[in-house]
């Protein structure tokens, strides 16, 4: 019935000439109006006169319902300077359930609401909240505008209070319900420009924060970058709590750990403890996967049991937002971001928590990651120790046995050669061929330890040059060159030159092995290609060659692909070669068949690639 | 016999070691006497004249001394460090003949002023060898102040 009736005033306006230069002035007043309360104070202009006693723009928060119960935010608000009453301050968010009056305005499908207060028929139509808030505030009458936008979801209320009862007349209904929409746009306007402004400072905060956090090594560091981000929004303090857990995973016990902006007398102080048992609702928040809890004013907020009150408001913790830390395995712990004023929350701040504790997460992830790395880097530091100890006694202790067992060996054949039988010198030969074998073995390991452990001296190497020296290097001992070394130009490299050098030695006195005995034995190096954006050097020779089968075994230490009593060598070489090019970063591999020669190729990175060992 | 020139102290903890280095040193005669301490402590007492050489006389050092590193008791770079600070010794080369390929072992050596770090070889020709070369130098070539 009340609809019909709205319509047909609708129809019929503006009626008089008055009426329509009403609209007009307000309508100009609205559209230029620069703030929330000009625009209310434009809009509320016709029907405010002395008797009223306050105004009150709230506006619903669009992401309602997705991230918060705190759904409807005071845009503005004021009140005539004599007024009696007070109303809610621009900025408070309100739960939509909190306030049933927003809620039973907003959901009347009126534009125009009127209430006398004096009235039983009104006051039958109103919740008893918004009865006692109206009562409360010494309210006679209430005008309640609702901002419905044109496509009809609700934008908002803008209510105008009296003291005494003041009716709308029938003009005042027609302006109103003209006014309406045009005020719900302007209205979503203001309200979507300051979600904007809300969502960037934010995203500043959170930018701050996270800037510092990546950074972060310590609890204290990662303290430091969140307090960093939140002192933007007046925060005077940061925490970082441990928690205990007993057998059952209960929260036993919270310990400070960290804390940025304290002051003696402010905030949490490194070392605090409390027993989680006497602090309930601490207890149950902290123990939540992705707890968040928004506490804006401590002193008020039922939430809160009566230890963990009195613990904030002695620290003067006014407000404090409580962050759940939980790590299923390793470290549980929460971060407290504490304000010393009551603190106004919008929706928005939860999702900026909620975006911080994922990235507080992250960083301690990545911390604890750390600290284990560091145990079992500590570990092999130890480990290292004890093998260089052991090679070392290894270099000393082994070889002074081999040395008595040849040098005994050969004085006897040299001072007894009459008295020993032909065999029997050929025996000892043999027990010195052993001794001396052995102390190659020894040596060659040594020198492949000592690669894992050397401190690499990089350079700019010229590759050519040092190919060049470690051919005469490797054929030192040999009276005529074994073999034709063909040195095509090589890149240089960066790398240590003394490692990349033994890399060619050893594969120079490899390839002399193998070509021994060949028809013209050559060597060929040079570079071909790239892998990886890297030279491929290459050293191949027209030796014995292997089947690939065995390609593996090349690189292995004690791996022997050839008969030892034809080929010398203790089979450590290739692997000394792999073990530098694996410092260096680089990939060595090797191509070969029977008869047909062996070509080896590696690359050369620019860094260490590892530690050896 | 006392007064006779002691020409090489060997310092060498290992008989055989001793023993073929007696032996390599005999076998090219570079020296008519060869004193061995066994030990870092004896080595020293020996060229203090102190304890166990207190009958010694201070004004017959050797003219060379051969020191195994690896030693009971005091090793052979406290050894060396003991005889290159005192101004009674430290003219008196000194060679360090180990089984030691270690670098720090090297580096330490040269850094107390040792005059020749050998390695010595496992083979025993090659061994004979460096006896015969560390011999010829020090005692035929090189000169040394009058003590």
């Amino acid at each position: 019935m009340r609809n019909m009736h709205i319509m047909t005033k609708m129809n019929s306006f503006p009626r008089t000439l008055e009426q329509a230069s009403t609209f007009l002035e307000v309508t100009q007043a609205i559209v230029s109006a620069p703030t929330p309360i000009d625009l209310l104070r434009a809009f509320l202009q016709p029907i405010g006169d002395e008797q009223s006693s306050g105004c009150l723009l709230a506006v619903v928060d669009p992401a309602a319902g997705q991230h918060s119960d705190e759904a409807i935010q005071m845009m503005a608000s004021f009140e005539p300077a004599d007024s009696a009453m007070s109303i809610m301050a621009a900025g408070t968010w309100t739960r939509k359930g909190d306030v049933a009056l927003m809620d039973s305005f907003l959901t009347n499908p009126s534009i125009v609401q009127y209430y006398d207060l004096s009235t039983a028929a009104a006051r039958e139509r109103l919740d008893p909240a918004s009865l006692q808030w109206l009562d409360e505030r010494g309210v006679g009458s209430v005008g309640v505008i609702g901002l419905r936008h044109p496509a009809g979801r609700s934008i908002g209320l803008a209510a105008i209070c009296w003291q005494q009862p003041r009716p709308f007349s029938q003009d005042e209904y027609a302006l109103y319900e003209h006014l309406a929409p045009m005020m719900a746009r302007l209205t979503e306007n203001f309200r979507d420009a300051e979600q904007r402004v809300r969502t960037l400072r934010l995203t500043e905060m959170l930018y701050q924060a996270n800037r510092h956090l990546i950074g972060a090594k310590d609890y204290d560091q990662i303290v430091d970058a969140v307090f960093r981000g939140v002192s933007q929004s007046q925060a005077a303090a940061v925490s970082m709590l441990t928690v205990s857990s007993d057998d059952a995973g209960v929260p036993e016990w919270a310990t400070v750990i960290a804390t940025g902006g304290a002051s003696a007398n402010f905030g949490l102080q490194v070392g605090t403890r409390c027993d989680l048992a006497n602090h309930p609702s601490a207890q149950s928040w902290i123990n939540q996967p992705d707890g968040l809890v928004l506490v804006a004013d401590t002193a008020n907020d039922g939430r809160l049991d009566e230890a963990s009150r009195k613990l904030l408001l002695e620290n003067g913790i006014q407000s404090v937002v409580c962050v759940a830390l939980l790590r299923p395995s390793a470290w549980n712990g929460a971060l407290l971001v504490c304000w010393d004023q009551p603190h106004l929350f919008a929706p928005l701040d939860e999702q900026f928590y909620r975006a911080l504790s994922g990235q507080i997460a992250a960083i301690l992830e990545n911390y604890q990651l750390r600290q284990a790395e560091q145990q079992v880097i500590q570990q092999l530091a130890a480990t290292n120790s004890e093998l260089e100890a052991f090679t070392y006694s290894v270099s000393h202790d082994l070889r002074a046995p081999l040395r008595a067992m040849d040098g005994f060996s050969k004085i006897l054949i040299d001072k007894y050669r009459d008295q020993i039988p032909e065999e029997g010198r050929r025996y000892l030969e043999r027990v010195r061929v052993n001794a001396q074998h052995m102390g190659s073995l020894i040596d060659d390991l040594l020198t492949l330890s000592r690669v894992g452990k050397r401190v690499m001296a990089m350079a700019q190497v010229d590759m050519t040059n040092i190919a060049y020296g470690a051919f005469y290097e490797a054929i030192i001992d040999q009276e005529a060159p074994p073999a034709r070394l063909v040195l095509h130009p090589l890149p240089a490299a960066v790398g240590d030159p003394g490692l990349l050098s033994q890399v060619y030695v050893n594969m120079f006195s490899n390839a002399v092995k193998f070509t021994r005995g060949r028809p013209d034995p050559l060597i060929e190096v040079g570079a071909d290609g790239e892998a990886q954006g890297l030279p491929v050097y290459f050293v191949r020779d027209n030796g014995i060659g292997f089947d690939m089968q065995y390609a593996d075994k090349v690189f292995g230490v004690f791996q022997r692909l050839h008969d030892a009593k034809e080929y010398e060598g203790t089979g450590v070489g290739m692997a000394i070669v792999s073990r530098i090019i694996n410092r260096h970063g680089g990939r060595i591999w090797v191509e070969s068949a029977p008869e047909q020669g062996t070509t080896f190729y590696f690359t050369v990175g620019g860094g260490d690639a590892g530690s050896g060992g | 016999m006392l007064d006779q020139v002691v020409e090489i102290l060997l310092v060498e903890d290992n008989q055989d070691d001793e023993e073929m280095t007696l032996l390599a040193l005999g076998e090219n005669w570079f020296a008519s006497r060869i004193d061995v301490a066994r030990d870092g402590e004896e080595a020293l007492e020996y060229l203090f004249c102190a304890g166990r050489y207190a009958h010694r006389r201070l004004r017959q050092p050797p003219r060379l001394i051969l020191l195994d590193i690896k030693l009971p008791r005091l090793d052979g770079l406290q050894v060396l460090e003991r005889i290159k600070a005192d101004p009674r010794t430290c003219a008196i080369p000194v060679v360090i003949l180990t089984s030691s390929r270690e670098e720090a072992d090297v580096a330490r050596g040269y850094e107390l002023g040792v005059n020749s770090y050998i390695v010595k070889p496992v083979d025993f020709e090659q061994f004979t060898e460096s006896i015969r070369h560390i011999g010829y130098y020090w005692m035929l070539l090189n000169e040394t102040p009058e003590p």
